[in-house]
């Protein structure tokens, strides 16, 4: 069910709704919106929409940014820190998407910048409900400094094939089939993914993949090296603008939601450590162990393309990468698109 | 209430009422008749529930909500355990009543339906584990972990009552440990086997255990000093301490020390070969 607040009913999105013939109801509020994954509440509250992606100094990132204009996900991941981080699970839309256009060109007047919507909820996943893409794109392809990512586990790609693909990247998060189906609650299955990526390739934009969180399991190596065959049997290489890999983390309460949940996820069948940004992570040794592993497996046949670690020790990054990210600033100039700018 | 003589009462329920927990608990010396409330002819007894008396007390014109009040008051609703909670949960349900017509549970935090199904669950698990728990004061978190235990488990669990009697740190640890690998403890283990549980346990985190025991072989040869790494070797910085009580105990250790750098040397090897340095 799609429920706008009175207080949005200029929105643009009740256009898109009326065109489509798409049943909409009035709210006074969000209280009066059953708090479902199933349900969309536009809203007109003013927000900070762009921002840097949060980051902290022990653990390395880089310097992407972040548009929260969506916050909520209609899938339910079992490792999902929004679950723990909104206080809702209606997926909240703001209204107030010409506020978000003047943040982005404000941003890309003050340098050159990655860009993304999957923070704080898919990017994709209702597309052909919000029609964000038609919003995103045509603006950015503007904009030579930005270059904007849609982050998905859906292969809800149809709308992207209306658009020119210029400064665009659609990116998709990955894990192995079993654990898709076991912890990625509703989210498009391995294969889908895949074949989606295969036609945006296909189509023109350049592609990204997120190996992000990996799980540790039983099947660790034979899944993840599979994942990585089948993108290599149907992604081209030139396609691919990055791929990064980390390992599952989260802060200490998500457990306690996992076990309420979701009581038989491969999640608690490992034990964590608390780290020094207080989040909780596989012990060090069992993160080496998987991201050489995942490394290795993706330049077995993808010798050049651009791989980084997110959130991860720059000791990791020294030995598994042969170089320490920096400042993430300095960092964020080794992503490719940085690279038609010197 | 009104005094009414055992003969005029041929059908007293005992065991309706009979919440209290454990029940040697409830008051054994009577001191006044007990008190009855009567719905549809059955007449239930309120209080001394094991007691049959020659006179009993009748509520007169009472519906279910005084009746508890009653049993409830008559022995204290100060101080009750979990147990009782949940014995009277199922009371007031019995009668298709709602917890939220009853603010006692809301003094105990009972609130939601995760803590109620928790409390409803309560009721059902064996007479050892409830002896148990009625002794101790668990969260709700720690209760809601151990009644979704399949039923070989919760044999387990009480097997590890009977076997350890634990602190109630340990106890929670083990239901945690055991809920979150409840698919892999094969189903024909049903008792407490220390060895068993231990390997399965283990298999959470293969790697850092290995480690940690191999490196306990080498720190224990560093003795008097301790050594120590306080993150969890995110970082590849070790502490070493040592504990004085005399000059002399001071002047000693650099002595003990000089022969010690090889095994800080294979620490660090060790540390290297898990990737920590």
């Amino acid at each position: 069910m799609i429920y706008i607040d009175k207080s949005a009913s200029d929105s643009r999105f009740i256009d898109i709704f009326d065109n489509e013939g798409r049943n909409f109801t009035f709210v006074n509020g969000m209280d009066e919106v059953e708090d479902s994954k199933n349900n969309i509440y536009i809203t007109s509250g003013y927000n900070t929409f762009v921002h840097r992606c949060p980051a902290t100094k022990i653990y390395r990132c880089c310097n992407y940014h972040v548009v929260d204009l969506v916050e909520g996900c209609p899938f339910d991941c079992t490792y999902c820190i929004l679950q723990e981080y909104l206080n809702h699970n209606v997926v909240k839309v703001h209204s107030h998407v010409d506020k978000v256009k003047d943040e982005i060109i404000s941003l890309s007047k003050k340098g050159t910048f990655r860009l993304g919507t999957g923070e704080l909820s898919d990017s994709l996943a209702y597309d052909h409900i919000l029609k964000l893409s038609d919003f995103f794109i045509p603006l950015i392809n503007k904009l030579e400094s930005i270059q904007f990512e849609f982050k998905t586990k859906s292969a809800n790609v149809k709308r992207l094939f209306n658009h020119n693909p210029k400064n665009i990247l659609v990116s998709w998060s990955l894990n192995p089939e079993e654990i898709v189906a076991a912890e990625e609650h509703g989210a498009a299955r391995l294969d889908e993914r895949i074949d989606a990526a295969a036609m945006c390739a296909e189509y023109g934009y350049k592609v990204g993949f997120h190996f992000d969180p990996l799980i540790y399991y039983n099947n660790f190596e034979k899944g993840y090296s599979g994942v990585i065959k089948r993108l290599f049997e149907k992604i081209p290489e030139q396609s691919v603008e990055y791929i990064s890999i980390s390992t599952f983390r989260f802060i200490p309460g998500l457990l306690d939601i996992v076990r309420e949940k979701f009581s038989s996820s491969q999640l608690l069948k490992s034990d964590y450590v608390s780290t020094l940004d207080g989040k909780m992570r596989y012990f060090k040794s069992q993160r080496y162990y998987m991201l050489r592993y995942v490394v290795k497996s993706i330049r077995e046949y993808w010798p050049h393309v651009f791989l980084y670690f997110c959130m991860e020790h720059e000791s990791v990054w020294k030995n598994l990468m042969g170089y320490g990210p920096g400042k993430r600033e300095d960092f964020e100039m080794n992503f490719p698109f940085y690279r038609k700018f010197l | 209430m009104k005094l009414i003589t055992a003969d005029q009462l041929p059908n007293i329920d005992r065991v309706t009422f009979n919440w209290t927990f454990p029940e040697n608990k409830a008051l054994t010396s009577i001191t006044y008749p007990p008190a009855l409330w009567e719905k549809s002819g059955i007449y239930y007894q309120l209080n001394y529930f094991s007691h049959c008396a020659d006179e009993y007390f009748l509520i007169k014109n009472g519906d279910f909500p005084d009746a508890f009040s009653f049993t409830t008051g008559f022995h204290g609703s100060e101080n009750l355990n979990v147990i009782e909670l949940s014995n009277l949960l199922f009371l007031i349900e019995t009668f298709e009543y709602n917890i939220s017509d009853f603010i006692l549970f809301e003094k105990y935090g009972v609130a939601g339906n995760r803590k109620i199904r928790t409390l409803r669950a309560l009721k059902d698990l064996p007479e050892s584990i409830k002896q148990y728990l009625a002794l101790k004061n668990f969260s709700f978190k720690t209760l809601n972990l151990l009644v979704r235990l399949p039923e070989n488990i919760i044999n387990i669990v009480e097997s590890y009552i009977v076997k350890k009697n634990p602190s109630v740190s340990d106890f929670k640890k083990m239901v945690a440990e055991l809920f979150d690998m409840k698919e892999d403890v094969p189903r024909e283990l049903t008792i407490y086997d220390k060895n068993e549980l231990e390997k399965i346990f283990m298999s959470k985190n293969m790697l850092q255990n290995n480690f940690l025991k191999e490196l306990k072989l080498l720190t224990d040869k560093m003795k008097p000093v301790e050594v120590k790494n306080t993150d969890n070797f995110e970082t590849d910085t070790l502490e070493l301490s040592i504990k004085i009580n005399s000059p002399e105990d001071f002047e000693r250790i650099p002595e003990q020390m000089s022969n010690k750098i090889e095994i800080i040397k294979d620490i660090y090897k060790l540390m290297e070969r898990y990737d920590l340095h």
